[in-house]
């Protein structure tokens, strides 16, 4: 037999494996088998080891014990069925009763503010509670109530709520943000960019696990400045990549023609994708550190550009570069949520598509802001502007991430502001949708995690989703949606305490490390990313 | 199965419309089909319990945004290896650590196969010996690869199936399962070699 004809009676073949129960060869390939011994072979082969895998399968199963959960499930599922119906926004006073019951009855009892919960903020500092307190005021002027209305089980309820501000007390004792402050520049004159060495970055890095100055530094030097930044977008010789790792610190409006370019050079790379949707992105919401030093130092925000957060409406061309991402990148579940937020930005809001996308985005497995890719990018940049190659390789795997969480984490306090603003409104349905994709969009991050910045931005976006989800649950008197949320707080903070304990482990490493050892870490750190170093190390 | 035999996206559509006891037909349905996928992921029989639990009831929480075009069964799955897969992170284990337990069952069942099976005997003692190799050369996979054999061979799930399951492509899954499999039939005639 020809061998184009074995390799069409093979596919013929293969494509059994993927073929329900039943299926058969053709005519045609069946006569081939009976006359081609590899064919034949390679047939018997194919058979033989799906009906044994499929017979091995089925000897575990029946090894498994059987189990009834039924009632389990059940008796969760009515739990929950019951507050769904007081969902519907505008319909419930009787149980905004509750929260205020439970609210008060806890904030005397344990003597705490019950604000507390609410106004922790990423950066760790407690702010004015002028948010609930203001929604709070709002929802008693809309619903008047009687005092005296029974509820459904206050007791349950309280107990509940006990269990769930004890475990988001958890959340706290391991605040995820605190290794990624915000560096505050200081104010000295930028680095020559040509004359630093690997070996600087590796000594600096080995300060940074206890000095934050050290971290700043490491940070700077990974960031054009710039006039820089811009002359490595002018050079003709620029790669897309390198254009796109010095579009990062431009201004939006600069970079986003910038990017575009870029990207069609790039189309299949949903990283370029992700870094013009954020371009544009930034021009209509706030994408920037809450501190006056800004995000980099040398860049004092041009003043007078139309590229500020609220200037204008959110234009045609920043949705349709969130969809080309979600057309490159459909897995992945933080395009979805990008498009959602600015449908919320728009003057006139679109919370059905918003909420649409969201749901969508809610089914994925998992999402991702591409630390490593961006890390990528901007190595690319730094040797681009001059800076030794080697340098340049360290210095972007050891701040690979960073960025990535800052941007998500503001990323998602941005969604969170839409949904405090529908709670404000009443509208707990769409807070609540919003909160649980935040919650959810930040577990994903998790999933999608290479890097231990990426791992941090997951955890603090869920923490600050569980922190508005208690709110939202407590006003809808929903204790089964309190007990849901307590565990999924517990494992939150479960994962906190073990995350801890391999930043613990990372630091410990950094401090050791030859430089010899830096430059493995390197390797595997552009390559795999951070959180499974130590899997790679050679012990 | 049960006796009920409406598709599971029609008993869904149901429970969507509010017909919460509609719900129970499609846990009795999967529980056992669920907890045994977890158990593959876990290793461990409470906790797999738990998980199958808990995806039942994100399900239902989630029954509003269930997508009418989409298929139940890789939906649940999907939910449940996302709660397996955060749950070995949170615990810092290997996923799908050993196919051991699978080693021993396939030994211990090697006489249930002699007892039940319809071949004649030379042919069900060459199944079982074939078998046990086949389960340690199945040892010597990753664990990303253990997964789509287990998804694949023991869930009995189609490639797009798959992809949906484990966030990929259907080709991505296709051209995954042939490689696993030709490294599955060079590990097995090693392994045969030596015996
Ligand atoms: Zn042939």
């Amino acid at each position: 037999m020809s061998v184009p004809d074995c390799t069409y009676h093979l596919d013929a073949i293969s494509a059994l494996l993927d073929a329900g129960p039943g299926a058969v060869l053709s005519a045609d390939t069946l006569r081939h088998i009976q006359s081609c011994a590899s064919c034949r072979r390679e047939y018997e082969w194919l058979v033989n080891v799906s009906k044994d895998l499929e017979e091995i399968g089925s000897l575990a199963a029946r090894q498994a014990p059987a189990v009834d959960l039924t009632a389990e499930v059940m008796a969760r599922v009515s739990a929950i069925a019951a507050p769904a119906q007081a969902l519907k926004p505008y319909r419930a006073p009787r149980r905004y009763m509750v929260r205020y019951a439970g609210l008060a009855g806890l904030a005397a009892a344990a003597g705490i503010a019950v604000f507390f919960w609410f106004s922790v903020r990423h950066d760790g500092t407690t702010q004015e509670p002028s948010e609930l307190a203001l929604s709070q005021q709002d929802n008693e002027a809309r619903f008047p109530h009687p005092p005296s209305e029974s509820v459904s089980s206050p007791g349950n309820q309280q107990s509940s709520l006990d269990e769930l501000q004890k475990a988001i007390g958890l959340l706290h004792k391991y605040d995820a943000s605190a290794a990624s402050k915000k560096p505050v520049f200081e104010n000295t004159a930028p680095p020559d960019l040509h004359a630093l060495t690997a070996s600087e970055v590796w000594a600096t890095t080995r300060a940074s696990v206890t000095d934050a100055g050290a971290r700043d530094r490491l940070r700077r030097w990974a960031s054009l400045a710039p006039e820089r930044a811009k002359q490595v977008t002018q050079s003709p010789g620029a790669s897309p990549g390198a254009i796109i790792g010095a579009a990062a610190s431009l201004d939006p409006a600069e970079a986003a023609p910038l990017l575009l370019t870029a990207l069609s050079s790039y189309a299949d790379r949903p990283a370029a994708h992700m870094a013009l949707s954020k371009a544009y992105l930034s021009r209509f919401v706030n994408l920037q550190g809450n501190d006056p030093a800004g995000s980099r130092p040398d860049s004092a925000p041009p003043s007078g550009l139309p590229s500020g957060p609220g200037s204008s409406d959110v234009s045609a061309d920043a949705i349709a570069a969130a969809d080309d991402w979600i057309a490159s990148d459909p897995k992945n579940a933080l395009p979805y949520c990008l498009k959602a937020l600015l449908l919320l930005e728009q003057a006139q809001p679109d919370i059905e598509g918003a909420l649409k996308l969201l749901s969508q985005a809610s089914m994925l497995p998992s999402a991702s802001a591409y630390g490593l890719d961006s890390a990528g990018f901007n190595q690319e940049a730094l040797i681009a502007a001059g800076m030794d190659p080697e340098t340049a390789k360290t210095l972007s795997a050891l701040t690979a991430g960073q960025s990535q969480n800052d941007f998500l984490v503001k990323f998602s306090q941005n969604l969170l502001d839409k949904a405090r603003q529908s709670l404000n409104q009443g509208d707990l349905q769409t807070a609540r949708a919003i909160t649980e994709a935040v919650q959810q969009l930040g577990s994903q991050v998790g999933t999608g995690a290479q890097l231990s910045q990426e791992r941090l931005a997951a955890m603090e976006m869920q923490r600050q989703a569980i922190t508005l989800l208690e709110t939202i649950y407590t006003g809808l008197g929903s204790t089964s949606d309190i007990q849901q949320l307590t565990l999924d707080t517990q494992k939150l903070a479960g994962n906190m305490e073990s995350f801890t304990s391999f930043l613990n482990d990372l630091g410990n490493l950094f401090i050791g490390a030859t430089d010899q050892v830096f430059g493995l870490i390197t390797d595997i750190i552009r390559q795999t990313g951070d959180l499974t170093l130590f899997d790679h190390l050679p012990s | 199965m049960s006796s009920d035999e409406r598709l599971d996206e029609e008993l869904m559509a149901l429970v969507r419309k509010g017909d919460q006891s509609i719900f129970a037909e499609l846990v009795r349905r999967y529980q056992n089909d669920l907890f045994r996928f977890c158990l593959h992921y876990l290793k461990d029989v409470e906790r797999s319990k738990e998980l199958t639990q808990e995806a039942f009831v994100r399900v239902y929480v989630a029954r509003d945004r269930f997508d009418d075009s989409r298929r139940f069964r890789p939906w649940i799955l999907c939910i449940a290896r996302n709660l397996c897969l955060n749950e070995i992170k949170r615990k810092k284990t290997v996923p799908m650590e050993s196919l051991e337990e699978y080693a021993s069952t396939a030994r211990e069942a090697s006489g249930e196969i002699l007892r039940s099976s319809s071949d004649g005997p030379s042919e069900m003692l060459a199944a079982a010996e074939r078998r046990e190799l086949l389960v340690k050369a199945l040892d010597g996979l990753d664990s990303d690869s253990r997964e789509i054999v287990t998804l694949r061979f023991f869930e009995r799930m189609q490639a797009r199936d798959i992809a949906e399951i484990v966030g990929s492509s259907e080709g991505a899954v296709r051209t995954k399962l042939h490689r696993i499999l030709k490294s599955l039939r060079e590990k097995y005639h090693d392994l045969r070699e030596h015996v």
